[in-house]
């Protein structure tokens, strides 16, 4: 009877603790910190993290599109994304135009919130640098002799790159500077090249202006995921004006796409495919248009810090050296 | 037979590549002379119809801007000088009845100071009389202006802000007083303002010709036609290259309704876009949508009477000329207008605020936009593209005759007909040059003429001499050696002339030719008969030419052909107003020698 | 006779005529046919195809493929003092390496350096004196048949610090197993054999391929107001580093500079452990610490890749600060590292105490000095920096590992280096031929892409120095193999970057008509008419002659 008893006792406690080992084990893997990545995300494979961020237009109309882009680089820069490893190219300078009623600066927000220049904005092509030459060089690594580091796209096959373009464009191309254009076939073809080089991981492409989705008609290498904020045919509305500034102020596909970034943190867990579907047609006016077919990954089990953010891997030192047993040679 | 096998030959060795049918040719010149005149006619009445209908909502465009960065009204205006509008306008007042209606510029000078303009010049100009070219009788004024140089940005650009003073003896008794004052306010407010991308030139220019004397001065075009009777200074304070220029009078103080002028000289006609620009703000800021009709056959009407005259509607045509474009905003006053609810001087402030902010905005000269067009109402209008064809109709009889007269007239003799005419044009240049030289030439003789009468009395009458003379004198010369073929070329290359010249004429100044063209054309086309025996047609002619002459003489009377002539001469004179003179009077030789054609 | 006359006479008029006329316009026309047709439209052809030098297309798109199936690096291994060879062909193959086996007897004056020297130590060093002398780069397997190294280590194979291994054991007959595992330590690998190429994450954070890279020391004081730290860099680096740096001459050429950053501060939020009185920075902070940190540190003109080794001295009102590791313990250390990036050393330098809070005007008052100064103790910081390094490089960073000696003298052995230049000889035959591989399909693709003689030339250049340097590398040469394979691997980026390389302004089909439509058929349909109507008129003439 006792040897019952005990047996007994014996099993339930056994059994307690193996609960109690599982659910510790449960709770642990949960509650780990970025290290592991939970089953529902897929493993990304890329060890850094660029971003080419283009703005074609030029004049002070287009105040919206620098804002556009400069909105972008801050939200890129504030997930983690070192400016060594952002190429910013912004056609014109808006903060320091005279028509400017408050110079040095550029907002993004009719409630002129953020300053989105700033006093840390590193642009890299700037002005009249910026055409579909040097976009194109840029791309495929062929530029100049002489040109800095901080001009160059020094990205690896490790590399996940955001390429993220606006301006003023139409079925088959985009306009850079009021005087010149990029066929969708050429912007494909330098996308081969880099493919061909292995200078991306993932790209992923996001393009607002208007007829914007006919800008990735033509892809044709792999691992690119893209999104545009119009179909063939449609225009990009603006969202809204500032009447102190006088100008339209940020497009409404980037404003509502800004919105999600903002509430997107460095170790956030959303994903890319809330991000494709982030502007409906009641907000956007126009239809976003998404290309997936060269994707690998389900987008909706890529994280959003895959491609907006970049995480530097760490390695703590475990070892040094005894100085004192080393003796020049 | 022989003759038309020949032809037929020679067109085949004309080349390999055509091959031209004169079976066809025939065909035609007979459908021609048959079907012509009735086609011509039937024309004339559809072009002139058609024009009528383009008044018609319907059937002309909406307004809207061209240019894309203009941005027009997003940015909110914040002028809240009024106050010192009121001020400044009872100062000018009160200097004015201290100076006794003549306001010398160096107060003017001294307000800009005040204001923190500092950057100020002065510039005399003077116009001598041109019938008597006296110096007694020679006019003197002189313009002041400020330049406020932009903050941040380099200066190539600039814009003119022109409020023109008209002092007393000047025969105008509204003096824009008031205009002044609200520029001097405007001028407070835009001096603190940092978003100045281009210099702003603010004008208080003396008279209208006040801004000629300038605009001349400031682009440095010191030696024309007109420099022996118009003098001015050089400008030395140099804004940028002007993009545009408002110039803006107020005719009293207060003022019930806002118009905006845009004719310029010759029927120049600024870019739709910025004439777009100022109506924009003009319904915007102050006028309640106004009931516009949807068929305005009077207002087109009396755009083209405008237009036709080739007088500038304003000190804005002296800037068209010099290709700035530009535009005049003024307040109209009616009776009882204090009575009723005058417009604010805090909205006619942010009109002007709302132009120049959307100015500032420019990159470009303004080009987008359409230079020619005939405007009705306020947001509406008509487009060269929608006023030519019909224009192109009335004038298409002249042509049409012409053709048929060459292609039905074989062994046109055309040496001879050229000759005669350039004998016609001859005789223009001559009466031009009379005219010109009037003094020396003529005035001996005449001022004995029509004894006690003035001398603009003499002007036409000496006009009259030569006309009569010309005519005179080829009658004579064509007594002799008149040849049917010799008249038929003279018609039909007056003809062909007046066509070109009419269709050319139709670019510049469209209303001219219309009103010329309703004239004309069916006078030179249909009112020709050739078949007629030749006495009835000779007293056919005399009887037309009589009317014509006489119905233009009771019309107007000598006092306004006087007027008339006198008026054209000074303006084409002082600042090239020419288009209608050379419509009228160049059309008119044309027509004269169409009637000799026939006369003789 | 009258009246029939001029009919008949007119007739013949006209057949002469007809005949006669057209010969020279004939002429005319067919002469503007021939100069259209066989000079024009020739030309305007040569014009308008895109220029293109021939390639040696076989071999650029071959050449990946037969290394990735063929390449194996030679390394030539000698036994001495062993009494029986290894089974086998006398030589194999690991992942890519080609052992081959040499036997032979240990010379008089290596057997007294055995068996004379007092430890293993000394054999080494006597070893490696011997080696540099001679400049032998063969590895070389020492039979070390000594009971007291015997026992003191056990039958072990050890590598020294040169590139002798020493063979402890009491039998001289060769062990397999030991020598299975020697020879994986040789090339690097883990237990497992991995296949290297850079299909594997890790590897590929290994430091990208460059013919020299930069090595930049930043010392990092945020408050100079309180603690102005100093560094006696020069000698460190003359002491410390450069040895190691010149020693990797083979490998690259590493440029040394060195900073200091005054008012830097570095992104972290340390928590005071209230038990212990340190302040912590928590292990996820780390990642974040180095972005905003980077922007300060200068961005030379150089084109090399840089590794940034930053030592920050803690501020006086965080002292001392330490690192925790992912367990949540301190780390003792103090240091971390980010791969193809650098390192970070916080280095707790002495606040005095009692400054901490007294203004500057106090103290000022006073007539002392108004901060405190600290020499940084070069020693600690070149121990963390050489152990960083050789992990950035590429090496394992242990300062103690099974069966491989102890660093005396040197933190860099020789066969380390030879494993470092192996790599990346590896790395550059890879990337070249891959290079190549992608110029060829990206050719082949884009039609568009001009080709110029200067590209042949380098593809050309690249190609012949690939197939030399693959022979060097078979038979295990390295400096030769290096050689060429950099001078492939240089040619290679150059011909597949050179700036004329752009694909030409692309224009869609229906532009391109619209462009030559006008200009042609003006020109064109007027003469082929008239040929037509020549070739007509010659007909009828014949015709005519014929019918005569």
């Amino acid at each position: 009877m006792n040897n019952c008893v005990s047996h007994i006792l014996w099993k339930m406690s056994l059994n307690t603790v193996l609960l109690a080992g599982v659910i510790t084990l449960l709770v642990g893997s949960g509650c780990s910190g970025q290290g592991t990545i939970p089953k529902e995300f897929t493993q990304s494979n890329h060890t850094n993290n660029w971003a080419v961020l283009v703005d074609t237009s030029r004049f002070w109309f287009n105040y919206r599109h620098v804002a556009n882009v400069l909105s972008i680089y801050r939200s890129v820069k504030r997930l983690g994304i070192p400016d060594s490893q952002i190429i910013l190219m912004v056609a014109d300078d808006m903060a320091c135009n005279p028509r400017n009623p408050t110079p040095a600066t550029v907002f993004n927000n009719a409630n002129q919130n953020i300053d989105v220049y700033g006093d840390d904005v590193e642009v890299d092509y700037r002005g009249y640098e910026v055409t579909v030459e040097n976009f194109v060089r840029l791309l495929t690594g062929r530029v100049a002799a002489g040109t800095p580091r901080s001009k160059r796209l020094l990205s690896d096959e490790r590399s996940n790159i955001l390429i993220y373009m606006t301006g003023h464009g139409g079925d088959g191309f985009l306009k850079f500077q009021d005087s010149e254009e990029i066929t969708n076939v050429e912007l494909a073809d330098a996308f081969e090249q880099m493919w061909q080089k292995k200078k991306y991981n993932e790209i992923f492409f996001m393009v607002d202006t208007c007829q914007a989705a006919s800008m990735y008609e033509k892809f044709y290498s792999p691992n690119i995921l893209a999104v545009a904020s119009s179909l063939v045919g449609e225009d990009s509305l603006s969202h809204h004006v500032d009447s102190s500034i006088g100008v339209y102020i940020i497009d409404r596909y980037t404003y509502y796409a800004l919105e999600f970034l903002e509430t997107v943190r460095p170790d956030s867990s959303k994903t890319m495919g809330q991000f494709l579907k982030v502007c409906p047609k009641w907000a956007c006016i126009s239809t976003v248009g998404v290309r997936r077919d060269l994707f690998r990954r389900d987008p909706d089990k890529v994280r959003i810090t895959d491609f907006f953010g970049s995480v530097r891997k760490i390695q703590t030192t475990t070892n040094v050296f005894n100085i004192t047993n080393l003796v020049s040679i | 037979m022989r003759a038309s096998t020949e032809e037929g030959e020679y067109n085949d060795k004309m080349g390999i590549l055509t091959n031209p049918n004169t079976d066809d040719t025939n065909r035609l010149v007979k459908l021609l002379q048959g079907k012509g005149g009735a086609f011509g006619l039937v024309c004339y009445l559809a072009g002139i119809v058609w024009l009528i209908f383009l008044a018609n909502a319907d059937y002309n465009l909406g307004t809207y801007f061209s240019e894309n960065a203009l941005l027009p009204g997003l940015v909110v205006e914040n002028f809240d000088g009024a106050y010192y509008a009121e001020e400044f306008t009872k100062e000018l007042f009160q200097l004015d009845t201290d100076y006794n209606g003549k306001i010398p510029p160096h107060e003017f000078e001294a307000f800009f100071h005040r204001l923190g303009l500092v950057e100020t010049e002065l510039q005399n100009y003077t116009i001598t009389d041109l019938i008597s070219k006296r110096k007694e009788d020679e006019g003197t004024g002189t313009n002041v202006f400020a330049v406020l140089r932009a903050k941040r940005a380099a200066g190539t650009e600039s814009i003119v802000f022109n409020a023109p003073y008209f002092p007393k003896n000047k025969q105008i008794s509204r003096r824009n007083l008031a205009g002044i004052g609200i520029m001097f306010a405007l001028a407070d407010y835009f001096r603190h303002q940092v978003y100045w991308a281009k210099d702003i030139v603010f004008l208080i220019s003396e008279a209208h010709l006040g801004s000629l004397a300038w605009v001349k001065g400031h682009q440095e075009i010191m030696e024309d036609w007109s420099s022996s009777v118009f003098r001015f200074d050089n400008v030395h304070t140099k804004a940028g290259n002007i993009q545009a220029s408002v110039n803006f009078i107020m005719e009293a103080t207060d003022v019930c309704s806002l118009q905006s002028k845009f004719h310029g000289i010759n029927g120049q006609l600024p870019n739709l876009d910025l004439v777009n620009l100022l109506n924009k703000f003009i319904v915007l800021d102050h006028e309640k949508r106004p009931d516009w009709p949807e068929a305005d056959v009077k207002k087109l009407f009396s755009f083209m009477q405008m237009q036709s005259t080739g007088t500038p509607s304003g000190s804005h045509g002296f800037f068209l000329k010099y290709g700035i474009e530009s535009v005049t905003l003024v307040g109209k006053t009616s009776k009882n207008c204090k009575a009723r609810n005058p417009v604010s001087y805090s909205d006619i402030g942010r009109i002007l605020e709302a132009t120049f902010r959307s100015l500032n905005n420019l990159l470009e000269r303004l080009h987008q936009s359409f230079f020619f067009y005939l405007k009705t109402t306020p947001n509406r209008f008509i487009s060269i593209g929608l006023y030519f064809p019909p224009i192109a109709l009335i004038l298409f009889p002249i042509a049409l005759k012409a053709a048929t007269i060459w292609l039905s007239k074989q062994g046109l003799n055309t040496t001879r007909g050229l000759f005669t005419l350039m004998g016609l044009h001859a005789h223009a240049i001559f009466l031009r040059w009379v005219l010109n030289n009037l003094n020396w030439i003529l005035l001996p003789f005449l001022t004995t003429a029509i004894p006690g009468a003035e001398i603009r009395t003499n002007v036409f009458a000496s006009i009259c001499g030569g006309l009569l003379l010309t005519i005179l004198s080829f009658s004579i010369f064509l007594h002799w050696n008149v040849e049917k073929e010799i008249r038929e070329a003279i018609y039909c290359f007056c003809l062909l002339e007046l066509a070109t010249g009419l269709y050319c004429l139709a670019l510049f100044n469209p209303s001219l030719v219309v009103f010329i063209g309703v004239v004309v054309s069916p006078l030179v086309t249909f009112l020709f008969f050739w078949d007629m025996p030749e006495k009835q047609r000779y007293w056919a002619k005399a009887l037309l030419l009589s009317i014509f002459v006489g119905v233009a003489y009771d019309w107007l009377g000598l006092d306004g052909l006087i007027y008339f002539v006198n008026k054209y001469y000074y303006e084409s004179e002082v600042y090239g107003n020419f288009l209608f003179e050379l419509g009228w009077i160049g059309g008119g030789v044309l027509i004269l020698g169409v009637f000799i054609g026939g006369l003789i | 006779m009258g009246d029939q006359d001029p009919g008949e006479s007119s007739s013949s008029a006209n057949t002469t005529e007809v005949e006669e006329a057209p010969s020279w316009t004939r002429w005319t026309a067919s002469s503007y046919a021939v100069v259209m047709l066989l000079l024009g439209i020739p030309l305007w052809w040569k014009t308008t195809t895109v220029q293109r030098v021939p390639l040696p297309y076989y071999d650029m798109l071959t050449l990946h493929n037969q290394f990735q199936n063929e390449l194996l690096i030679g390394i030539p291994i000698q036994f001495k003092g062993f009494s029986g060879v290894l089974e086998g062909d006398g030589y194999q193959n690991v992942s890519g390496y080609s052992f081959k086996f040499t036997y032979s007897v240990m010379s008089a004056t290596e057997m007294d350096l055995v068996y004379k020297s007092t430890d293993l130590y000394h054999i080494d060093r006597q070893m490696c004196a011997m080696e540099s002398q001679t400049h032998n780069e063969l590895l070389k397997i020492y039979y070390v048949g000594r009971a007291d190294l015997l026992k003191e280590y056990g039958q072990q194979v050890i590598l020294g610090n040169c590139r002798s291994i020493y063979y402890i054991g009491n039998k001289s007959q060769i062990d397999r197993k030991r020598i299975d595992k020697l020879l994986l330590k040789l090339i690097g690998a883990t237990s497992e054999l991995q296949v290297q190429d850079s299909s594997n994450v890790k590897d590929s954070l290994q430091l990208p391929l460059s013919a020299g890279y930069d090595i930049l020391l930043s010392l990092l004081v945020p408050e100079p107001e309180t603690l102005e730290s100093t560094w006696e860099i020069q000698r460190g680096v003359k002491d410390y580093l450069d040895p190691m740096v010149k020693k990797l001459s083979r490998f690259a050429e590493f440029t040394v500079r060195s900073q200091v950053l005054y008012y830097v501060k570095l992104n972290v939020m340390p928590r005071l452990n209230p038990r212990t009185g340190i302040y912590e920075i928590p292990n996820e902070q780390l990642p974040l610490v180095i972005n905003p940190v980077e922007s300060k540190l200068s961005s030379f003109v150089s084109q090399n890749p840089a590794l940034n080794f930053l030592t920050y001295t803690a501020p006086c009102d965080k002292y001392p600060l330490q690192i925790l590791d992912d367990t949540g313990s301190g780390l003792v250390t103090n240091a971390f590292l980010v791969p193809q990036w650098g390192g970070i050393f916080i280095y707790n330098a002495p606040c005095p105490q009692g400054q901490k809070n007294e203004s500057l005007a106090s103290q000022e008052s006073e007539g002392n000095e108004w901060n405190a100064k600290h020499e940084v103790s070069m020693e600690q910081v070149m121990a963390v920096v050489l152990n960083q390094f050789r992990s950035l490089i590429g090496l394992s960073d242990k300062t103690k590992e099974d069966g491989v000696l102890d660093f005396r003298g040197s933190t860099l052995r020789d066969w380390e280096v030879d494993l470092l230049v192996r790599r990346r000889l590896r790395s550059l035959l890879f990337t070249s031929a891959n290079t190549l591989q992608s110029l060829g399909n990206l050719l082949d693709q884009i039609t568009n892409i001009v080709v110029t003689e200067k590209v042949g030339w380098e593809v050309e250049k690249s190609v012949q120095l690939l197939k030399e340097a693959y022979e060097y590398a078979s038979k295990g040469n390295l400096a030769d193999g290096q050689a060429y394979a950099l001078e492939a691997f240089k040619s290679s980026e150059i011909a597949f970057h050179h700036p004329t390389n752009l694909a030409q302004l692309y224009f869609p089909d229906d532009q391109k008509y619209a462009i030559y439509i006008p200009l042609f058929l003006p020109v064109g349909i007027p003469v082929l008419l008239s040929l037509r109507i020549i070739f007509a008129a010659m007909k009828k003439g014949s015709n005519k002659v014929k019918a005569d």
